[in-house]
């Protein structure tokens, strides 16, 4: 007796159905995983067709996301294909500013976007474009004018800066944390190279990863909200890779401070410390003025700067990634026993107040892990996307990476 | 004769080895013997030595006594010791040492200090002198340092050698640079000068308070003073006062500084010279009429130089700064109150003082030409002198000898021995030879007589030498010998100076001259 | 009948020309007038100021190689204690008790050090100061000079070459000894072998079993520790590992002292000036100066 067609047809779903179920309900995951690498493949292949010989942007995003999801390690427990996971675990992290590259900001979604970009709003300030004049120009400054005369005599300069977004407050031993537990030590993809064998040396006084002053890889307790100390210059740039950020400049710190405004093309105003020209034990915690120790960073918040930014005196001397000596900074030339990264801001310990303004310049050996030099991170206005657009916009032609970001794309 | 040859000769060889070597009985050997006639050395700077690193005596010779090591340390200046801050800055220094020597030293910047703390590296070259050495160069530390430096002994070493060498130091310097005086006499002037001289040797310490020529101004001093007396003037000219380098005489630019403390002590006495140095110094500067200081005034306002150097070319021992008044009345009373003065002085390119001479005015016969070396005994014939001024001369000769035998009664006689108010002989004498001291006014006014015709013979007069060749026996058979040595190795070396000076050079430039200063020569080697 | 009235003596003042003042230091007799001791060179302000108060001061001394930080650590000190009250604080005596601190003070703000302390005993500066602490109640009068190091290492070598060093060590009644620690730390054990050096010296100076040195106390002080961390986590440790000499010569001469460690720049560098190569201070934040100078204090007290 034969079957009738419509019969087999039936027969063939339901066993499909079934096989499917069973598959599904064996391995679910294996099926979600399936989904989305198929969802991913399609969706490269789309761009692939769309985009204007952009072929390896979009292959790196994927890859970036997928390097991103390795860097997402023991804590995560995780799948790494767990997009919204991922994005919340960076949150977390204090990493909103990877999540907000060109590259990456296709991956969220709207409300992630917003968060990330709140969480920058909140965590950073913004210090824009133009000129700032460098130097030991202190006594230069009358009254916080100075003119280009004057500034030849102190052997001051003009740099210009780009735009950019800076930590309102020091990275904190709560913020750095997250940094050990995330396995920062051991990714040695965000070192710089020559350093690695001395990574093996940063470790806190019980020989775990850490700042010099931590114990078994944690700070003393009540000083999650004082920034971190003991930690190298090599140490603090890996964190701003980790984080999606770079440590900012000489020009760029002074400028957040100092918040220079042109006058003519030939002077400008420009503040010795952020809340004005004249020294106030009060807002900044120097020799003297404070209890002789580091504080948390939310304290003496009347020195804040104009544009937001705290602390940017006293307590903790802040490393920049310029180099100590370069140029004709310094009245006279150095002559370093060894290569030395710049120091800004003064610290708890801080004698004189000539040495806890913006334009005060000291150096340090950038292995040197000392008791009162922190940091802080600051990132490029134009490496980040601060508004949601489409994602053909969001990966236009014309982003340029920024330094750091390439090498970080790279790995 | 040739017999003594033979035995003097190698006795001679024998006493001259014996004195240069000693027996070491710790060792069983005979040692080279620390030669009189060598030149010490030894460094003071800041450095890093086995023993310690900053200031310290990082070189020395071996030759130095312990005692005077310890005047170097105590003596060597340290860090910030200059007054002058350039590179160019530099002290010369003089000062005695515990074992009867005297340091001659130079002090220069040399570069950054090795620790790396500001300020210039202080570098001093210190000369350990003998007495008979200085001696040689007139007791002036300025010419024996530019014979040093002449002979390449006194440079900068750019790495500090483990130990320095003594050595020895050839030439001689004339009593009286008169080229020196001379440009002094332009510049601050004869009045300055003298107020300077006589300030110096009124004072405990003498600050001499002038912005430029320091060191001029203090050699001048030195060459303004008998030779005898130099070495009681100890002088720094260029570093910083100190209770611990108690210099007799400090230059200074000025007051300002943290040194000034040590100024402020009673016996500091302060000499400005400054503003318009042509006029007439203040009225609390110029010097007492009769006092060294305004013989040495007069002498260079009149241009009698040549006679100064002359007179001071006498060897005087014993003499003190206390002496100086009465060494000057004698000169004044010497002084020819006839010879008109030659006003105007002259300089040539060597910048010599030419200064006629009133030999040269009375006698046309000698060409004596005045350059800065000759030491022409300038004295106008005694024989035309006026009665009142001989007298006056013997008087001023008899207080001054009256006054150093006074100071150098325990010591022995010399032969130009101090008058006493007695003509009598010494009672207790049984000898004739006793009978003639230095006490005796006929043996002053002998010896004054031999005085003039040697001088006068040396000059080139022709009669003097006559008269010399009888006087001389006469005086050997009357006066003792140990009276005359002393005179008798004056007037050598006087002699041998004036025929080096006639022959220096390619040609013979005064032969008569010459000839004649040996015919003296020899004569005085005969008695 | 008797008539009173007053007459003003003249001779008074040749009076006190007669009268020998006794240098605090040496003893030496000089005329009343005397700015400094014609014998060890001392300031007589010491002894004027000594002869006006009831209880003598105290006389302790920074004493060190040359170059290990003794000026701009007295100059620091100073202008520190001066600055505070809650701990320790510092009053000085006499104008020229100020000149340390403030060459010191002026030199640091300027980012350079102060220059070398020169061997001339009449140069140096010297303090007079009194010291009060909250927990005391009487003050303590405190005399110290600031040394030359190389003055130091003379008198020890050669006898009487600087008397006044022979004179103040045996009237001191404690001493904080500094030892570079940048030297230590990079090998050159000088430091070490003066410090011994100088440490014998002092038990030779006075040597009696119950006033002598071995029962003084004595500060040792690692100097520059700014540029050695571990040097402050433990400076007995350090000792132990870099001086192992000099800490055993403690352990066996002295009963009283302690190791410390102090740091006044934060780092340093050279720099090429017209006069060579000069070594100056990055910044300067002082650490560990006070803790050495109050225990020497507490000692004293006891």
């Amino acid at each position: 007796m034969r079957v009738p067609k419509i019969r087999k047809r039936w027969a063939i779903v339901g066993a499909s159905a079934a096989i499917l179920a069973i598959c599904a309900w064996i391995h679910l995951w294996f099926a979600l995983g399936v989904i989305v690498v198929a969802g991913a493949a399609f969706v490269a292949k789309r761009y692939r067709i769309e985009l204007r010989g952009g072929k390896a942007v979009a292959a790196q995003s994927a890859s970036l996301l997928q390097s991103v999801a390795h860097a997402i390690t023991p804590r995560s427990a995780a799948d790494p294909t767990d997009t919204k996971g991922l994005v919340e675990e960076m949150l977390a992290q204090g990493r909103y500013a990877l999540l907000l590259r060109k590259q990456v900001v296709s991956n969220l979604s709207d409300e992630q976007f917003e968060r990330a970009r709140e969480a920058l709003s909140e965590s950073m300030a913004l210090v824009p474009e133009g000129e700032v004049a460098l130097g030991p120009i202190d006594q230069a400054l009358e009254d916080g004018k100075l003119d280009n005369e004057e500034l030849a005599l102190h052997e001051g300069k003009i740099v210009r800066v780009s735009a950019l977004f800076l930590d309102r407050f020091p990275v904190t031993n709560l913020q750095f944390k997250e940094f050990v537990d995330g396995g920062g030590y051991e990714q040695m993809s965000i070192w710089d190279p020559h350093i690695w064998p001395a990574v093996l040396d940063f470790v806190d006084q019980t020989g775990a990863h850490g700042p010099r002053m931590w114990k078994h890889g944690r700070c003393e307790k009540g000083h999650e909200q004082h920034p971190v100390v003991g930690v190298s210059w090599y140490e603090a740039a890996a964190y701003a890779r980790w984080v999606g950020k770079r440590l900012p400049t000489d020009a760029e710190w002074v400028k957040a401070g100092s918040w220079p405004v042109p006058l003519s093309p030939t002077s400008r105003m420009q503040r010795k410390y952020p809340w004005g020209d004249s020294m106030d034990r009060g807002r900044c915690n120097l020799w003297g003025s404070g209890p002789g120790r580091v504080v948390a960073v939310t304290d003496y918040a009347q020195g804040v700067s104009v544009g937001g930014i705290r602390q940017l005196i006293g307590n903790v001397w802040e490393w920049t990634s310029t180099n100590f000596g370069a140029g004709a900074l310094h009245g006279g030339d150095f002559s370093l026993p060894s290569p030395m990264k710049s120091l800004r801001g003064g610290a708890f310990d801080t004698y004189f107040e000539n040495q806890a303004s913006c334009h005060f310049q000291s150096g340090e050996k950038p292995v040197a892990r000392k008791h009162n030099v922190g940091f802080r991170c600051a990132v490029s206005m134009c490496d980040l996307v601060l508004a949601q657009v489409s994602v053909t916009d969001a990966v236009g032609p014309a982003a340029e990476l920024h330094e750091h970001d390439k090498q970080e794309v790279a790995a | 004769m040739p017999f003594l040859e033979c035995i003097g000769v190698p006795l001679l060889e024998y006493k001259q080895w014996h004195t240069s070597y000693s027996y070491d009985t710790s060792k069983i050997s005979w040692r080279p013997r620390r030669s009189n006639l060598l030149i010490e050395q030894a460094i003071f700077t800041s450095t890093e030595t086995d023993r310690g690193s900053g200031y310290q005596l990082a070189a020395t010779s071996p030759g130095i006594d312990a005692a005077d090591l310890h005047d170097l340390r105590v003596w060597g200046p340290s860090h910030d010791s200059l007054v002058n801050a350039g590179g160019d800055a530099v002290s010369i220094n003089f000062h005695p040492l515990s074992s009867g020597a005297y340091c001659v030293s130079k002090t220069t910047p040399a570069g950054s200090e090795y620790s790396g703390r500001s300020g210039q590296l202080i570098y001093t070259q210190c000369l350990v002198v003998p007495a008979e050495v200085l001696l040689r160069f007139s007791n002036n530390p300025f010419a024996l340092l530019k014979a040093a430096f002449a002979q390449g002994s006194l440079c900068v070493h750019e790495q500090l050698p483990n130990q320095l060498a003594p050595f020895s130091l050839v030439g001689k310097a004339a009593a009286v640079d008169l080229s020196l005086l001379g440009q002094l006499v332009t510049e601050p002037g004869p009045q300055w000068l003298g107020a300077l001289v006589e300030r110096a040797i009124s004072s405990t310490t003498i600050v001499l308070l002038a912005e430029r020529g320091r060191e001029r101004l203090i050699a001048g001093l030195m060459n303004a003073l008998p030779v005898e007396c130099r070495t009681a003037f100890s002088f720094s000219t260029g570093l910083k006062p100190s209770p611990r380098r108690p210099f007799r005489v400090i230059g200074l630019p000025d007051m300002a500084g943290d040194t000034s403390h040590a100024l402020r002590r009673p016996d500091v006495n302060v000499f400005e010279l400054s503003g318009n140095r042509s006029t007439v110094p203040p009225a609390d500067a110029p010097p007492a009429e009769g006092s060294w200081g305004s013989l040495v005034a007069r002498m260079l306002e009149t241009s009698r130089l040549a006679y100064f150097s002359a007179q001071l070319a006498h060897a005087r021992p014993g003499l003190q700064t206390d002496h100086l008044a009465a060494l000057a009345e004698e000169f004044w009373a010497r002084m020819p109150a006839t010879t008109k003065p030659v006003t105007g002085v002259r300089t040539t390119k060597s910048s010599s003082v030419e200064t006629p001479t009133p030999a040269a005015i009375h006698n046309s016969e000698t060409s004596t030409k005045p350059h800065d070396t000759s030491e022409e005994r300038v004295l106008d014939d005694p024989d035309t002198r006026p009665q009142s001024d001989q007298r006056r001369a013997d008087a001023a000769h008899l207080r001054l000898w009256r006054a150093v035998a006074e100071a150098a009664a325990p010591r022995a006689a010399s032969p130009h021995g101090g008058a006493s108010t007695t003509t009598t002989a010494d009672p207790q004498a049984d000898s004739p030879s006793q009978a003639l001291s230095w006490q005796c006014p006929q043996v002053v006014e002998k010896l004054e007589q031999l005085d003039d015709l040697v001088f006068e013979a040396i000059a080139g007069k022709p009669s003097a030498l006559g008269r010399l060749r009888t006087l001389w026996p006469a005086v050997l058979a009357e006066i003792p010998r140990e009276l005359l040595e002393e005179s008798r190795a004056h007037y050598i070396r006087h002699a041998l100076r004036v025929w080096q000076d006639c022959v220096d050079g390619d040609e013979i430039r005064n032969p008569a001259l010459a000839v004649t200063a040996m015919e003296v020569v020899c004569l005085l080697f005969d008695g | 009948m008797i008539k009173e009235g007053s007459v003003q003596l003249d001779s008074y003042r040749l009076a006190q020309y007669s009268v020998q003042v006794p240098c605090y230091i040496c003893e030496g007799g000089n005329s009343f007038d005397a700015e400094l001791c014609r014998h060890c060179f001392a300031p007589m302000a010491l002894a004027h100021q000594a002869n006006s108060q009831k209880i003598a001061p105290r006389i302790i001394a920074a004493i060190g190689a040359s170059g290990v930080g003794k000026t701009v650590y007295l100059g620091m000190l100073m202008d520190i204690l001066s600055r505070q009250s809650d701990r320790l604080q510092m009053l000085a005596r006499g104008a020229f008790s100020i000149t340390l601190q403030q060459i010191t003070a002026s030199a640091l703000a300027r980012n350079e050090f102060p220059h070398k302390t020169p061997n001339e005993p009449d140069r140096w500066n010297w303090v007079h100061s009194q010291v009060r602490s909250p927990a005391h109640r009487r003050p303590v009068d405190l005399i110290m000079p600031d040394l030359a190091g190389e003055a130091l290492l003379e008198e020890i070598d050669h006898p009487h070459t600087y008397p006044v060093i022979r004179s103040l060590l045996s009237k001191c009644a404690g001493v904080l000894m500094l030892v570079d620690t940048v030297k230590l730390q990079s090998g050159i054990h000088d430091q070490d072998y003066f410090a011994m050096k100088l440490l014998t010296y002092l038990i030779e100076l006075d040597n009696h079993p119950k006033h002598g040195w071995s029962q003084r106390p004595v500060g040792l002080v690692f100097s520059k520790a700014d540029e050695c961390e571990e040097c402050f986590d433990d400076p007995v440790a350090y000792a132990k590992a870099h001086s192992a000499g000099l800490w055993q010569h403690c352990n066996e001469q002295f009963k009283r002292f302690q190791f410390f460690a102090a740091g006044v720049a934060g780092g340093c560098a050279y720099r090429n000036l017209p006069e060579g190569r000069v070594r100056v201070p990055l910044r300067i934040e002082p650490r560990g100066i006070i803790e050495p100078f109050e225990w020497l204090i507490d000692e004293l007290r006891e």
